[in-house]
């Protein structure tokens, strides 16, 4: 090989264009001669400084980031004295651009992330103790975040973006690094915060330039969801086996530290602020593709849309309060979604227009408005339901199962449309009770008891239980359906406990945010 | 982690230092790969987890260089698999023993070098090399259609260029005293 024809081939090597017989050549005179290695390994640094000086370089936020280019770094230190700053606790390097960039920490000031709350959030943040503990939402090393009801967006000063959502238990460990006790987060990490880490009880992830979620839940397995990139995910339990998951891979961890590949599932996760507490809507002002669609910021909405129990049947449209509203008179016209609904103790509310022009059923027939969870009769804690049932006088009253049973004294038969809502806020703290209210027109409605004292809510969704459904029987036979027949007008129900004010707002404007 | 202190600091700043030197290696062991930066960012994941390996005062590069060899090698089976060509194990071999003993003042003195020699180029050849390595513009097929001109031209060009800045590094360095 001439010299001239070893550069040529040395430079298309570094290209990647060469013919497989070219290689072939090339591979073998670099086998049998020490002297074009040592070229070749010359070669290979004078591409390597091309690329890092000619490569395009990254965009970084001014004021949000620390990230500076390492070239610059490696330069000043070449002119002027070393000068490297590490956070106190242990700092992650990240991963270099083609341009090569450093993280840099001041000593003298520990890590801090910025956070943003959507309307409707209700937190508490504490600090380690500190005597200078942060003012306002911002964390420090320590600092722990707890989210009972709402939406977070975090802001790292490594350029890492993260939505979580309620309810949610969350504490930054460094700035590279958080530990999610509880919640479901998303992340974006940009490529100069490569190596930021999410730990759970279950899990100890690592980014490797990413976008990913993480369900973590204090009663049930951790769960990572890789949306865009990379990500090495360690099991915290006795096997504690360890993967990279690419796009579109998702992982939950078994009780011996395996990772079982599970569906993935993005839209679990929501990637940016709402403009209020998450919320599904329907309107029933158009019915199309055989729905009635939703509308909201819920995660898994599209899981909520309405179809009627009867396939072939038409739905009976009218009038509503606002634009068009649903008739439901028969058990084919219920209408039925497979949104899972809100689980367990956390906040929520429900809330309609409601249009009744019937003489009510009996006391203990009870017809639903919207409601989700245990299938069954006597678990009130169980299910959360909004519904109206008879009085003593053929009246019709609101009734609320879910911590118990609640009736309503506002008679809803005059064949006038009426604001009804229901509201459950889970106790703040140990030992308390949680509060159910409801309100009717705007007013709250004094509420009695008809059953036990159960004021644990609970409610069953998944697997066995009844997804979110409208003016629709709950329990699995149709021998006794408990079709709501009245009419249903801008349902909404919401992942939050909404205050009076909220309540007469939405009444008023018909809008969340 | 329990690491005191000054091994953090000492370990970050060595680690840092590295960082062009771990990069010339692997792409010496799989040259034309788009993935080098993969395999680097594995390869700062593994040095990070396994920093209290490391003793103070022992040679940083030859250690970060044999966790990357080993990347390195997990790397060409997925590609020899895949149907890529890579050099075979022998050549792989010599190559990771003879790249393991670059410095980082080396790399440092020859990218000062190539700054002052890409401003010695005409507008023309530099914004040809700025093409060819700005990865957002595509490969090679795609920066000889931008160009226009034949893909044999643009290699033949691009091969000149480099022997031109090759050059001209060594004689920078060598009238700065350094080692090119």
């Amino acid at each position: 090989m001439t010299p001239e024809d070893f550069e040529n081939a040395l430079s298309g090597l570094l290209d990647n264009d060469l013919t497989p017989e070219q290689f072939d050549e090339l591979q073998k005179y670099l086998q049998n001669s020490q002297q074009a290695r040592a070229q070749y390994l010359d070669y290979v640094d004078l591409h390597n400084v091309l690329d890092l000086e000619l490569a395009p370089k990254a965009v970084t936020q001014p004021g949000t980031s620390k990230v500076i280019p390492i070239d610059r770094i490696i330069r000043r230190q070449n002119r002027r004295s070393r000068r490297i700053a590490l956070a106190a606790a242990a700092a992650i390097l990240i991963i270099a651009l083609v341009t090569m960039k450093l993280f840099f920490i001041d000593t003298t000031r520990p890590p801090t992330l910025a956070f943003e709350t959507s309307p409707g959030t209700q937190f508490t943040i504490t600090h380690d103790g500190s005597e200078e503990a942060p003012v306002g939402q911002i964390m420090e090393k320590g600092s722990r975040l707890q989210l009972s009801q709402g939406t977070v967006e975090l802001t790292f000063g490594s350029g890492v973006k993260s939505i979580v959502m309620a309810p949610a238990d969350l504490t930054l460990r460094d700035d590279n690094q958080l530990y999610l006790s509880q919640g479901t987060a998303w992340f974006h990490v940009p490529k100069e915060a490569i190596g930021f880490r999410v730990k759970t009880k279950d899990l100890n992830i690592i980014d490797l330039g990413t976008e990913f979620g993480v369900l973590a839940k204090p009663n049930d397995h951790d769960e990572i969801h890789v949306i865009q990139g990379k990500v090495k995910v360690t099991a915290n339990r006795v096997r504690k086996e360890s993967a990279i998951l690419t796009a579109n891979e998702a992982r939950r961890i078994d009780p011996i530290g395996r990772l079982d590949s599970i569906t993935s599932r993005p839209s679990t996760f929501i990637t940016s602020l709402p403009k209020s507490l998450p919320y599904l809507h329907w309107s029933f002002d158009e019915f199309k593709n055989n729905c009635f669609p939703v509308d909201g910021s819920s995660a898994g909405k599209q899981l909520a849309n309405a179809t009627l129990r009867g396939e072939q049947d038409k739905p009976q449209v009218i009038q509503g309060k606002f634009g068009n509203a649903i008739d439901i008179q028969h058990y084919h016209q219920e209408l039925l979604t497979a949104h899972p609904g809100i689980s367990g103790d956390k906040p929520r509310t429900i809330a309609c227009w409601v249009k009744i022009n019937r003489k009510a059923t009996g006391p203990f027939s009870r017809h639903t408005i919207a409601g989700w969870g245990d299938r069954g009769l006597t678990h009130h804690s169980r299910r959360w339901q909004l519904a109206v049932a008879g009085n003593d006088s053929g009246g019709s009253t609101l009734f609320v199962a879910g911590a118990g049973v609640y009736r309503g004294s506002s008679v809803l038969n005059d064949n006038q449309w009426h604001h009804v809502a229901c509201v459950w806020s889970p106790a703040s703290k140990q030992r308390e009770f949680g509060k159910l209210t409801a309100y009717v027109d705007g007013r709250l409605e004094p509420l009695g008891f008809n059953s036990q004292n159960e004021t644990v809510q609970n409610t069953q969704t998944g697997h066995g239980a009844c997804p979110v459904v409208i003016g629709a029987t709950m329990h699995v036979s149709s021998e006794f359906p408990a079709t709501f027949k009245g009419s249903i007008d801008e349902l909404f129900i919401i992942e939050g406990a909404l205050t009076h004010k909220d309540i007469l707002h939405l009444m008023e404007t018909n809008l969340m945010e | 982690m329990a690491s005191p202190p000054h091994i953090t600091q000492e370990f970050v700043s060595l680690l840092t230092d590295h960082q062009e030197v771990m990069r010339s290696y692997i792409i010496s062991l799989i040259p034309g790969s788009p993935d080098v930066r993969d395999v680097l960012q594995e390869v700062n994941i593994v040095l990070w987890e396994k920093m209290n390996d490391f003793e103070s005062g022992s040679n940083f590069g030859a250690w970060a260089c044999t966790v990357a060899y080993y990347k390195v090698l997990d790397y060409r089976k997925k590609q020899k698999r895949n149907g890529f060509l890579v050099f075979d194990d022998e050549l792989c071999r010599s190559l990771a023993q003879e790249a393991e003993s670059r410095q980082p003042s080396a790399l440092e003195g020859k990218r000062r070098a190539l700054e002052q020699c890409l401003a010695q180029l005409s507008e023309k050849n530099r914004k040809l090399l700025e093409a060819r390595y700005d990865s957002s513009r595509g490969d090679m097929a795609q920066v000889s259609q931008a160009s226009g001109r034949s893909r044999a031209s643009l290699r033949v060009t691009l091969s000149r260029l480099r022997a031109t800045l090759r050059n001209c590094i060594t004689k920078r360095i060598n009238l700065e005293g350094g080692v090119a």
